[in-house]
Protein backbone atom coordinates (compact mmCIF):
# COMPACT_ATOMS: atom_id res chain seq x y z
CA UNK A 1 0.00 0.00 0.00
CA UNK A 2 2.79 2.43 0.85
CA UNK A 3 4.49 1.89 -2.52
CA UNK A 4 1.41 1.97 -3.96
CA UNK A 5 0.91 5.98 -2.75
CA UNK A 6 4.00 6.56 -3.16
CA UNK A 7 3.96 5.87 -6.91
CA UNK A 8 0.48 7.45 -7.46
CA UNK A 9 2.01 10.93 -5.52
CA UNK A 10 5.18 10.51 -7.84
CA UNK A 11 2.58 11.15 -10.94
CA UNK A 12 0.45 13.56 -8.82
CA UNK A 13 2.26 17.04 -10.11
CA UNK A 14 2.41 15.49 -13.34
CA UNK A 15 -0.95 15.34 -13.60
CA UNK A 16 -1.23 18.73 -11.92
CA UNK A 17 0.95 20.62 -14.63
CA UNK A 18 -1.18 19.28 -17.16
CA UNK A 19 -4.30 20.80 -16.03
CA UNK A 20 -2.77 24.19 -15.29
CA UNK A 21 -1.47 23.99 -18.62
CA UNK A 22 -4.58 23.04 -20.87
CA UNK A 23 -6.05 26.14 -18.56
CA UNK A 24 -3.36 28.79 -19.54
CA UNK A 25 -3.82 27.47 -23.21
CA UNK A 26 -7.62 27.61 -23.00
CA UNK A 27 -7.06 31.66 -21.53
CA UNK A 28 -4.46 32.40 -23.96
CA UNK A 29 -7.24 31.22 -26.83
CA UNK A 30 -9.25 33.27 -25.35
CA UNK A 31 -7.27 36.14 -24.91
CA UNK A 32 -7.04 35.64 -28.79
CA UNK A 33 -10.33 37.03 -29.70
CA UNK A 34 -11.08 39.68 -26.93
CA UNK A 35 -10.03 43.12 -28.26
CA UNK A 36 -6.61 44.68 -28.23
CA UNK A 37 -4.41 42.36 -30.32
CA UNK A 38 -0.64 43.11 -30.50
CA UNK A 39 -0.20 42.64 -34.16
CA UNK A 40 3.03 44.47 -33.99
CA UNK A 41 4.72 42.19 -31.71
CA UNK A 42 3.52 39.54 -33.32
CA UNK A 43 5.25 40.02 -36.60
CA UNK A 44 8.25 41.01 -34.75
CA UNK A 45 7.85 37.57 -33.02
CA UNK A 46 7.52 35.65 -36.29
CA UNK A 47 10.63 37.72 -37.92
CA UNK A 48 12.38 36.43 -34.51
CA UNK A 49 11.67 33.08 -34.89
CA UNK A 50 12.23 32.40 -38.44
CA UNK A 51 16.06 34.34 -38.51
CA UNK A 52 17.12 32.49 -35.17
CA UNK A 53 15.50 29.21 -36.26
CA UNK A 54 16.84 29.23 -39.71
CA UNK A 55 20.29 28.22 -39.21
CA UNK A 56 20.12 25.38 -36.77
CA UNK A 57 17.40 24.29 -39.03
CA UNK A 58 19.37 24.49 -42.53
CA UNK A 59 22.37 22.92 -40.79
CA UNK A 60 19.90 19.85 -38.96
CA UNK A 61 18.19 18.80 -41.87
CA UNK A 62 21.12 18.68 -44.56
CA UNK A 63 23.03 16.25 -42.47
CA UNK A 64 19.94 14.34 -42.05
CA UNK A 65 18.60 13.97 -45.62
CA UNK A 66 22.30 12.93 -46.84
CA UNK A 67 22.18 10.17 -43.93
CA UNK A 68 18.97 8.84 -45.42
CA UNK A 69 20.35 8.94 -48.81
CA UNK A 70 23.37 7.05 -47.83
CA UNK A 71 21.65 4.10 -45.72
CA UNK A 72 18.79 4.23 -48.63
CA UNK A 73 21.25 3.90 -51.21
CA UNK A 74 23.11 1.01 -50.12
CA UNK A 75 19.99 -0.78 -49.06
CA UNK A 76 18.12 -0.41 -51.71
CA UNK A 77 21.43 -1.18 -54.54
CA UNK A 78 21.22 -4.67 -53.09
CA UNK A 79 17.81 -4.86 -54.62
CA UNK A 80 19.02 -3.12 -58.03
CA UNK A 81 16.46 -0.11 -57.35
CA UNK A 82 18.98 2.43 -56.29
CA UNK A 83 16.99 4.74 -58.35
CA UNK A 84 14.45 4.81 -55.43
CA UNK A 85 16.56 6.35 -53.05
CA UNK A 86 15.16 9.80 -53.98
CA UNK A 87 11.08 8.65 -53.62
CA UNK A 88 12.28 7.32 -50.11
CA UNK A 89 13.99 10.43 -49.01
CA UNK A 90 11.38 12.80 -50.42
CA UNK A 91 8.20 10.81 -48.56
CA UNK A 92 10.19 10.50 -45.52
CA UNK A 93 11.21 14.03 -45.60
CA UNK A 94 7.84 15.35 -46.25
CA UNK A 95 6.07 13.22 -43.50
CA UNK A 96 8.42 12.62 -40.83
CA UNK A 97 11.62 14.15 -40.75
CA UNK A 98 11.14 17.32 -41.78
CA UNK A 99 8.50 18.07 -39.02
CA UNK A 100 9.83 16.26 -36.54
CA UNK A 101 13.45 17.43 -36.65
CA UNK A 102 12.38 21.09 -37.55
CA UNK A 103 9.94 21.40 -34.49
CA UNK A 104 12.87 19.58 -32.16
CA UNK A 105 14.98 22.35 -33.55
CA UNK A 106 12.26 25.26 -32.76
CA UNK A 107 11.81 23.70 -29.59
CA UNK A 108 15.72 23.84 -28.34
CA UNK A 109 16.05 27.44 -29.91
CA UNK A 110 12.62 29.26 -29.70
CA UNK A 111 11.28 27.48 -26.96
CA UNK A 112 14.29 27.35 -24.60
CA UNK A 113 14.80 31.06 -25.32
CA UNK A 114 11.29 31.82 -25.02
CA UNK A 115 11.39 29.84 -21.24
CA UNK A 116 14.45 31.32 -20.80
CA UNK A 117 13.21 34.79 -21.62
CA UNK A 118 9.79 35.05 -19.37
CA UNK A 119 11.67 32.99 -17.08
CA UNK A 120 14.07 36.07 -16.69
CA UNK A 121 11.45 38.65 -16.83
CA UNK A 122 9.36 36.83 -14.10
CA UNK A 123 12.05 36.24 -11.79
CA UNK A 124 12.88 40.22 -12.00
CA UNK A 125 9.21 41.00 -11.77
CA UNK A 126 8.67 42.83 -14.83
CA UNK A 127 5.73 40.71 -15.62
CA UNK A 128 4.28 41.51 -12.42
CA UNK A 129 5.35 45.60 -13.26
CA UNK A 130 3.22 44.88 -16.46
CA UNK A 131 0.32 43.63 -14.52
CA UNK A 132 0.54 47.25 -12.49
CA UNK A 133 0.29 49.36 -15.24
CA UNK A 134 -2.59 47.32 -16.66
CA UNK A 135 -1.27 45.21 -19.68
CA UNK A 136 -2.07 42.23 -19.78
CA UNK A 137 0.82 39.57 -20.06
CA UNK A 138 -1.03 37.41 -21.59
CA UNK A 139 -1.92 39.48 -24.60
CA UNK A 140 0.94 41.76 -24.61
CA UNK A 141 3.59 38.35 -24.69
CA UNK A 142 2.16 34.92 -24.62
CA UNK A 143 -0.57 35.25 -27.73
CA UNK A 144 1.78 37.14 -30.09
CA UNK A 145 4.16 33.67 -29.50
CA UNK A 146 1.58 30.96 -29.62
CA UNK A 147 0.28 32.90 -33.26
CA UNK A 148 4.53 32.99 -34.39
CA UNK A 149 5.03 29.21 -33.44
CA UNK A 150 1.73 27.98 -35.23
CA UNK A 151 2.49 29.81 -38.01
CA UNK A 152 6.44 29.92 -38.74
CA UNK A 153 7.23 25.97 -38.03
CA UNK A 154 5.44 25.23 -41.25
CA UNK A 155 7.37 27.31 -43.11
CA UNK A 156 10.51 26.23 -41.56
CA UNK A 157 9.62 22.77 -42.15
CA UNK A 158 8.88 23.35 -45.90
CA UNK A 159 12.50 24.85 -45.90
CA UNK A 160 13.73 22.46 -44.36
CA UNK A 161 12.51 19.88 -46.28
CA UNK A 162 14.14 21.29 -49.29
CA UNK A 163 17.46 21.34 -47.54
CA UNK A 164 17.40 17.63 -47.12
CA UNK A 165 16.61 16.65 -50.69
CA UNK A 166 19.90 19.12 -51.17
CA UNK A 167 21.89 17.16 -48.79
CA UNK A 168 20.86 13.78 -50.13
CA UNK A 169 21.35 15.36 -54.01
CA UNK A 170 24.69 16.02 -52.54
CA UNK A 171 25.74 12.47 -51.04
CA UNK A 172 23.56 10.27 -53.67
CA UNK A 173 24.91 12.13 -56.50
CA UNK A 174 27.76 14.08 -56.35
CA UNK A 175 29.65 11.94 -53.89
CA UNK A 176 28.58 8.20 -54.12
CA UNK A 177 28.34 9.11 -58.12
CA UNK A 178 24.55 7.91 -58.62
CA UNK A 179 22.41 9.31 -61.84
CA UNK A 180 21.25 13.24 -61.55
CA UNK A 181 18.32 12.91 -63.71
CA UNK A 182 17.36 9.63 -62.19
CA UNK A 183 17.42 11.52 -59.04
CA UNK A 184 15.56 13.98 -60.04
CA UNK A 185 12.97 11.63 -62.21
CA UNK A 186 12.52 9.24 -59.07
CA UNK A 187 11.84 12.08 -56.57
CA UNK A 188 8.06 12.79 -56.37
CA UNK A 189 6.95 9.43 -57.56
CA UNK A 190 5.37 7.69 -54.40
CA UNK A 191 4.70 11.79 -52.65
CA UNK A 192 1.34 12.57 -53.10
CA UNK A 193 -0.60 16.20 -51.43
CA UNK A 194 -2.08 14.76 -48.65
CA UNK A 195 2.01 13.77 -47.23
CA UNK A 196 2.77 17.27 -48.46
CA UNK A 197 -0.22 18.58 -46.73
CA UNK A 198 0.06 16.31 -43.22
CA UNK A 199 3.80 17.11 -42.50
CA UNK A 200 2.30 20.59 -43.09
CA UNK A 201 -0.17 19.96 -40.65
CA UNK A 202 1.80 18.25 -38.08
CA UNK A 203 4.63 20.92 -38.08
CA UNK A 204 1.57 23.29 -36.88
CA UNK A 205 0.65 20.97 -34.28
CA UNK A 206 3.92 20.54 -32.79
CA UNK A 207 5.00 24.92 -33.03
CA UNK A 208 1.58 25.22 -31.08
CA UNK A 209 2.46 22.50 -28.51
CA UNK A 210 6.05 24.10 -28.38
CA UNK A 211 5.29 27.16 -27.53
CA UNK A 212 2.29 26.42 -25.09
CA UNK A 213 5.01 24.23 -23.17
CA UNK A 214 7.59 26.55 -23.23
CA UNK A 215 5.10 29.99 -22.44
CA UNK A 216 3.88 27.98 -19.34
CA UNK A 217 7.14 27.07 -17.82
CA UNK A 218 9.00 30.46 -18.47
CA UNK A 219 5.38 32.39 -17.21
CA UNK A 220 5.40 30.19 -14.04
CA UNK A 221 9.32 29.96 -13.49
CA UNK A 222 10.17 30.84 -9.97
CA UNK A 223 13.51 31.09 -7.96
CA UNK A 224 16.29 32.99 -9.20
CA UNK A 225 19.14 32.43 -11.98
CA UNK A 226 18.47 28.75 -11.52
CA UNK A 227 14.81 28.82 -11.45
CA UNK A 228 15.23 29.96 -15.31
CA UNK A 229 17.80 27.49 -15.94
CA UNK A 230 15.33 24.76 -14.90
CA UNK A 231 12.52 26.31 -16.60
CA UNK A 232 14.55 25.99 -19.66
CA UNK A 233 15.73 22.99 -19.19
CA UNK A 234 12.33 21.90 -18.62
CA UNK A 235 10.91 23.42 -21.14
CA UNK A 236 13.23 21.80 -23.98
CA UNK A 237 12.41 18.27 -22.25
CA UNK A 238 9.00 18.38 -22.28
CA UNK A 239 8.49 20.11 -25.80
CA UNK A 240 11.17 17.06 -26.84
CA UNK A 241 8.90 14.54 -25.16
CA UNK A 242 5.69 15.57 -26.11
CA UNK A 243 6.69 16.19 -30.05
CA UNK A 244 7.86 12.18 -30.30
CA UNK A 245 4.38 11.24 -28.39
CA UNK A 246 2.05 13.15 -30.52
CA UNK A 247 4.13 12.18 -33.88
CA UNK A 248 2.85 8.66 -33.59
CA UNK A 249 -0.87 9.46 -33.37
CA UNK A 250 -0.80 12.38 -35.82
CA UNK A 251 0.55 9.78 -38.14
CA UNK A 252 -1.41 6.98 -37.79
CA UNK A 253 -4.41 9.97 -38.03
CA UNK A 254 -3.39 11.54 -41.22
CA UNK A 255 -1.73 8.50 -42.94
CA UNK A 256 -2.81 5.47 -41.48
CA UNK A 257 -6.39 5.37 -42.85
CA UNK A 258 -6.27 3.48 -45.40
CA UNK A 259 -4.02 0.67 -43.69
CA UNK B 1 27.84 46.45 -49.80
CA UNK B 2 29.89 47.45 -46.98
CA UNK B 3 26.97 46.34 -44.04
CA UNK B 4 26.83 43.42 -46.17
CA UNK B 5 30.39 42.33 -46.09
CA UNK B 6 30.50 43.33 -42.35
CA UNK B 7 27.96 41.27 -41.20
CA UNK B 8 29.21 38.48 -42.95
CA UNK B 9 32.71 39.11 -41.68
CA UNK B 10 31.03 39.61 -38.16
CA UNK B 11 28.99 36.10 -38.38
CA UNK B 12 31.85 34.20 -39.60
CA UNK B 13 34.17 35.62 -36.99
CA UNK B 14 31.83 34.53 -33.87
CA UNK B 15 31.84 30.82 -35.81
CA UNK B 16 35.59 30.85 -35.85
CA UNK B 17 36.28 32.29 -32.60
CA UNK B 18 33.44 30.25 -30.84
CA UNK B 19 34.85 27.12 -32.59
CA UNK B 20 38.38 27.99 -31.56
CA UNK B 21 37.69 28.69 -28.22
CA UNK B 22 35.31 25.56 -28.09
CA UNK B 23 38.75 23.51 -29.02
CA UNK B 24 40.35 25.17 -26.33
CA UNK B 25 38.37 24.64 -23.71
CA UNK B 26 38.32 20.88 -24.92
CA UNK B 27 42.13 20.89 -25.15
CA UNK B 28 42.38 22.40 -21.60
CA UNK B 29 39.71 19.32 -20.37
CA UNK B 30 42.11 16.65 -21.77
CA UNK B 31 45.30 18.17 -20.19
CA UNK B 32 43.43 17.89 -17.19
CA UNK B 33 42.41 14.39 -17.45
CA UNK B 34 45.69 13.73 -16.04
CA UNK B 35 45.61 15.95 -12.94
CA UNK B 36 47.43 14.97 -9.94
CA UNK B 37 43.17 13.99 -8.41
CA UNK B 38 40.84 12.55 -9.90
CA UNK B 39 37.20 13.01 -8.22
CA UNK B 40 36.18 9.21 -8.67
CA UNK B 41 33.41 9.79 -6.43
CA UNK B 42 31.84 13.02 -8.42
CA UNK B 43 31.94 10.72 -11.70
CA UNK B 44 29.98 8.02 -10.23
CA UNK B 45 27.21 10.73 -9.37
CA UNK B 46 27.53 12.19 -12.52
CA UNK B 47 26.87 8.86 -13.85
CA UNK B 48 23.96 8.46 -11.60
CA UNK B 49 22.11 11.42 -12.23
CA UNK B 50 23.02 11.25 -16.66
CA UNK B 51 22.03 7.33 -16.45
CA UNK B 52 18.62 7.69 -14.29
CA UNK B 53 17.44 11.00 -15.20
CA UNK B 54 17.83 10.61 -18.90
CA UNK B 55 16.50 6.76 -18.93
CA UNK B 56 12.92 7.86 -17.75
CA UNK B 57 12.54 10.12 -20.30
CA UNK B 58 14.15 7.82 -22.90
CA UNK B 59 12.45 4.69 -22.23
CA UNK B 60 9.06 6.15 -23.00
CA UNK B 61 10.05 8.23 -26.04
CA UNK B 62 11.76 5.22 -27.40
CA UNK B 63 7.89 3.10 -27.01
CA UNK B 64 6.72 6.10 -29.68
CA UNK B 65 9.90 6.71 -32.08
CA UNK B 66 9.49 2.23 -32.73
CA UNK B 67 5.57 2.94 -32.97
CA UNK B 68 6.21 5.07 -35.49
CA UNK B 69 8.51 3.65 -36.92
CA UNK B 70 6.94 0.62 -37.73
CA UNK B 71 3.48 2.38 -39.60
CA UNK B 72 5.79 4.40 -41.33
CA UNK B 73 8.09 1.44 -43.05
CA UNK B 74 4.33 -0.37 -43.63
CA UNK B 75 2.49 2.61 -45.22
CA UNK B 76 5.42 3.17 -47.36
CA UNK B 77 6.47 -0.61 -48.28
CA UNK B 78 2.66 -1.16 -49.01
CA UNK B 79 2.65 0.83 -52.19
CA UNK B 80 4.68 -1.73 -53.73
CA UNK B 81 3.22 -5.07 -52.06
CA UNK B 82 6.36 -5.96 -49.91
CA UNK B 83 4.86 -4.93 -46.13
CA UNK B 84 5.92 -7.90 -45.10
CA UNK B 85 9.38 -6.78 -45.38
CA UNK B 86 8.88 -3.66 -42.86
CA UNK B 87 11.12 -5.79 -40.41
CA UNK B 88 14.03 -5.17 -42.25
CA UNK B 89 13.35 -1.62 -42.81
CA UNK B 90 12.86 -1.26 -39.17
CA UNK B 91 15.99 -3.10 -38.59
CA UNK B 92 18.34 -1.18 -40.39
CA UNK B 93 16.59 2.35 -39.75
CA UNK B 94 16.12 1.45 -36.65
CA UNK B 95 19.63 -0.14 -34.99
CA UNK B 96 21.47 1.66 -37.91
CA UNK B 97 20.60 5.08 -36.86
CA UNK B 98 17.76 5.83 -34.83
CA UNK B 99 18.15 4.43 -31.95
CA UNK B 100 21.48 6.44 -31.17
CA UNK B 101 20.01 9.50 -32.24
CA UNK B 102 17.09 9.70 -30.46
CA UNK B 103 19.31 8.73 -27.41
CA UNK B 104 21.41 11.65 -27.92
CA UNK B 105 19.28 14.42 -28.33
CA UNK B 106 17.07 13.25 -25.71
CA UNK B 107 20.18 12.79 -23.26
CA UNK B 108 21.14 16.24 -24.82
CA UNK B 109 17.85 17.72 -24.29
CA UNK B 110 17.62 16.04 -20.64
CA UNK B 111 21.39 15.89 -19.22
CA UNK B 112 22.94 18.48 -21.32
CA UNK B 113 20.38 21.29 -20.71
CA UNK B 114 21.05 20.02 -16.74
CA UNK B 115 24.61 20.43 -17.44
CA UNK B 116 24.52 23.73 -19.02
CA UNK B 117 22.33 24.82 -16.31
CA UNK B 118 24.22 24.18 -13.31
CA UNK B 119 27.70 24.82 -14.29
CA UNK B 120 26.21 28.60 -15.81
CA UNK B 121 24.55 28.99 -12.21
CA UNK B 122 27.64 28.05 -10.47
CA UNK B 123 29.70 30.46 -13.22
CA UNK B 124 26.97 33.62 -12.46
CA UNK B 125 27.18 33.17 -8.83
CA UNK B 126 30.69 33.43 -9.42
CA UNK B 127 30.89 29.48 -7.30
CA UNK B 128 33.40 28.68 -9.85
CA UNK B 129 35.44 31.62 -8.93
CA UNK B 130 35.58 30.68 -5.25
CA UNK B 131 36.17 27.25 -6.29
CA UNK B 132 39.70 28.27 -7.86
CA UNK B 133 40.67 31.06 -5.03
CA UNK B 134 40.44 27.73 -2.76
CA UNK B 135 42.40 25.41 -4.72
CA UNK B 136 40.16 23.48 -6.34
CA UNK B 137 40.74 22.59 -10.05
CA UNK B 138 37.01 23.13 -11.71
CA UNK B 139 38.16 21.32 -14.84
CA UNK B 140 38.84 18.38 -12.34
CA UNK B 141 35.91 18.76 -10.44
CA UNK B 142 32.96 19.51 -12.78
CA UNK B 143 34.20 19.04 -16.14
CA UNK B 144 35.98 15.58 -16.44
CA UNK B 145 33.24 14.35 -14.22
CA UNK B 146 30.81 14.80 -16.78
CA UNK B 147 32.58 14.53 -20.16
CA UNK B 148 33.52 10.74 -18.65
CA UNK B 149 30.27 9.75 -17.19
CA UNK B 150 28.41 10.65 -20.73
CA UNK B 151 31.05 8.85 -22.99
CA UNK B 152 30.62 5.64 -20.54
CA UNK B 153 26.81 6.00 -19.91
CA UNK B 154 25.51 6.90 -23.29
CA UNK B 155 25.92 3.35 -25.00
CA UNK B 156 23.93 1.87 -22.76
CA UNK B 157 21.13 3.99 -22.97
CA UNK B 158 21.73 3.28 -26.92
CA UNK B 159 21.49 -0.55 -26.07
CA UNK B 160 18.04 0.51 -24.29
CA UNK B 161 16.57 2.65 -27.13
CA UNK B 162 17.32 -0.74 -28.96
CA UNK B 163 15.54 -3.10 -27.06
CA UNK B 164 12.36 -0.54 -26.45
CA UNK B 165 11.58 0.46 -29.71
CA UNK B 166 12.04 -3.12 -31.16
CA UNK B 167 9.57 -4.39 -29.04
CA UNK B 168 6.92 -1.80 -29.57
CA UNK B 169 7.51 -1.85 -33.33
CA UNK B 170 6.95 -5.80 -32.93
CA UNK B 171 3.81 -4.73 -30.90
CA UNK B 172 2.41 -2.73 -33.41
CA UNK B 173 3.19 -4.87 -36.31
CA UNK B 174 1.36 -7.90 -34.41
CA UNK B 175 -1.46 -6.05 -32.87
CA UNK B 176 -2.28 -2.79 -35.10
CA UNK B 177 -0.87 -3.90 -38.24
CA UNK B 178 -1.91 -7.30 -38.33
CA UNK B 179 1.63 -8.77 -39.73
CA UNK B 180 2.80 -12.25 -38.22
CA UNK B 181 5.28 -11.44 -35.36
CA UNK B 182 7.45 -14.53 -35.99
CA UNK B 183 8.33 -13.58 -39.85
CA UNK B 184 8.43 -9.70 -38.11
CA UNK B 185 11.21 -10.85 -35.98
CA UNK B 186 13.12 -13.43 -38.16
CA UNK B 187 13.35 -10.64 -40.55
CA UNK B 188 14.71 -8.19 -37.99
CA UNK B 189 17.33 -10.43 -36.53
CA UNK B 190 17.81 -11.76 -40.48
CA UNK B 191 18.92 -7.58 -41.05
CA UNK B 192 21.26 -6.78 -37.77
CA UNK B 193 24.29 -8.19 -37.07
CA UNK B 194 26.32 -7.52 -33.27
CA UNK B 195 28.67 -5.41 -35.32
CA UNK B 196 25.66 -3.16 -36.05
CA UNK B 197 24.82 -2.88 -32.62
CA UNK B 198 28.46 -2.25 -31.16
CA UNK B 199 28.90 0.32 -34.13
CA UNK B 200 25.91 2.10 -32.59
CA UNK B 201 26.75 1.83 -29.22
CA UNK B 202 30.36 3.20 -30.62
CA UNK B 203 28.01 6.27 -32.04
CA UNK B 204 26.31 6.53 -28.40
CA UNK B 205 29.80 7.11 -26.74
CA UNK B 206 30.62 9.67 -29.56
CA UNK B 207 27.53 11.72 -29.31
CA UNK B 208 27.84 11.77 -24.90
CA UNK B 209 31.36 13.45 -25.82
CA UNK B 210 30.30 15.79 -28.06
CA UNK B 211 27.23 16.48 -25.39
CA UNK B 212 28.77 16.82 -22.57
CA UNK B 213 31.86 18.85 -24.05
CA UNK B 214 29.45 21.34 -25.90
CA UNK B 215 27.07 21.67 -22.49
CA UNK B 216 29.79 22.34 -20.47
CA UNK B 217 31.79 24.73 -22.70
CA UNK B 218 28.51 26.85 -22.58
CA UNK B 219 27.61 26.65 -19.20
CA UNK B 220 31.06 27.55 -18.36
CA UNK B 221 31.01 30.39 -20.72
CA UNK B 222 27.67 32.08 -19.32
CA UNK B 223 27.63 35.79 -19.06
CA UNK B 224 25.25 38.08 -17.37
CA UNK B 225 22.44 37.23 -14.64
CA UNK B 226 19.31 35.06 -14.59
CA UNK B 227 19.17 36.14 -18.45
CA UNK B 228 22.75 34.75 -18.98
CA UNK B 229 21.85 30.89 -17.89
CA UNK B 230 18.64 31.00 -19.75
CA UNK B 231 21.22 31.82 -22.84
CA UNK B 232 23.48 29.61 -21.74
CA UNK B 233 20.99 26.61 -21.62
CA UNK B 234 19.57 27.51 -25.12
CA UNK B 235 23.09 27.59 -26.84
CA UNK B 236 23.97 24.47 -25.43
CA UNK B 237 20.94 22.72 -27.04
CA UNK B 238 21.27 23.91 -30.12
CA UNK B 239 24.61 23.67 -30.49
CA UNK B 240 24.52 20.19 -29.51
CA UNK B 241 22.07 19.02 -31.33
CA UNK B 242 23.27 20.24 -34.64
CA UNK B 243 26.65 18.67 -33.61
CA UNK B 244 25.30 15.89 -33.00
CA UNK B 245 23.18 15.46 -36.41
CA UNK B 246 26.52 16.66 -38.20
CA UNK B 247 28.49 13.88 -36.75
CA UNK B 248 26.14 11.88 -37.47
CA UNK B 249 27.06 11.79 -41.04
CA UNK B 250 30.80 10.88 -40.90
CA UNK B 251 30.30 8.37 -38.16
CA UNK B 252 27.62 6.71 -40.62
CA UNK B 253 30.31 6.71 -43.36
CA UNK B 254 33.29 5.50 -41.48
CA UNK B 255 30.75 2.66 -40.25
CA UNK B 256 28.48 1.34 -42.27
CA UNK B 257 29.76 2.30 -45.58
Amino acid sequence: MEWALHTISRYFPFVTVLGRMAGFFLESVAAIFTPKFYSVRMLEQMQRMCVHCMVPVLFVLAPMGAVVAMESLKVFSIFGASGMTSSLLSVALFRELAPVLVSVMVASQAGAETAAELGAMRVREQIDAMEVMSVDPLKAMIVPRLLAGFFITPILTLVGTFTGILGGYIIAVMVKGSNSGAYMGNLFVWLNMMDVMGGVIKAAIFGLLIMVISCHQGFYASGGAAGVGQATNNSVVHSVVSILVVNYFLTTAFFGFNI
Amino acid sequence: MEVVNVQVLGLFGYLFAEVGRYAYFVAETFRNLFYKKFYFLNLIDEMNTIGSRSLLVLAPVSVFVGMNLCVEGFIFFKKFGAQNLVGMFVAVANIRELSPLIAGLITGAKAGTQMAARIATMRITQQVDAMEVIGVNPYAYMIIPRVIGAILVMPFLVVVAYFVSTLSAYLVAVYQLGLNGDAFMNLVFANITMQDMYKGMIKGAVFGGIIATVSCYSGYTASGGARGVGAATNLAVVRMSTAVVFFNIFLTEWMFM
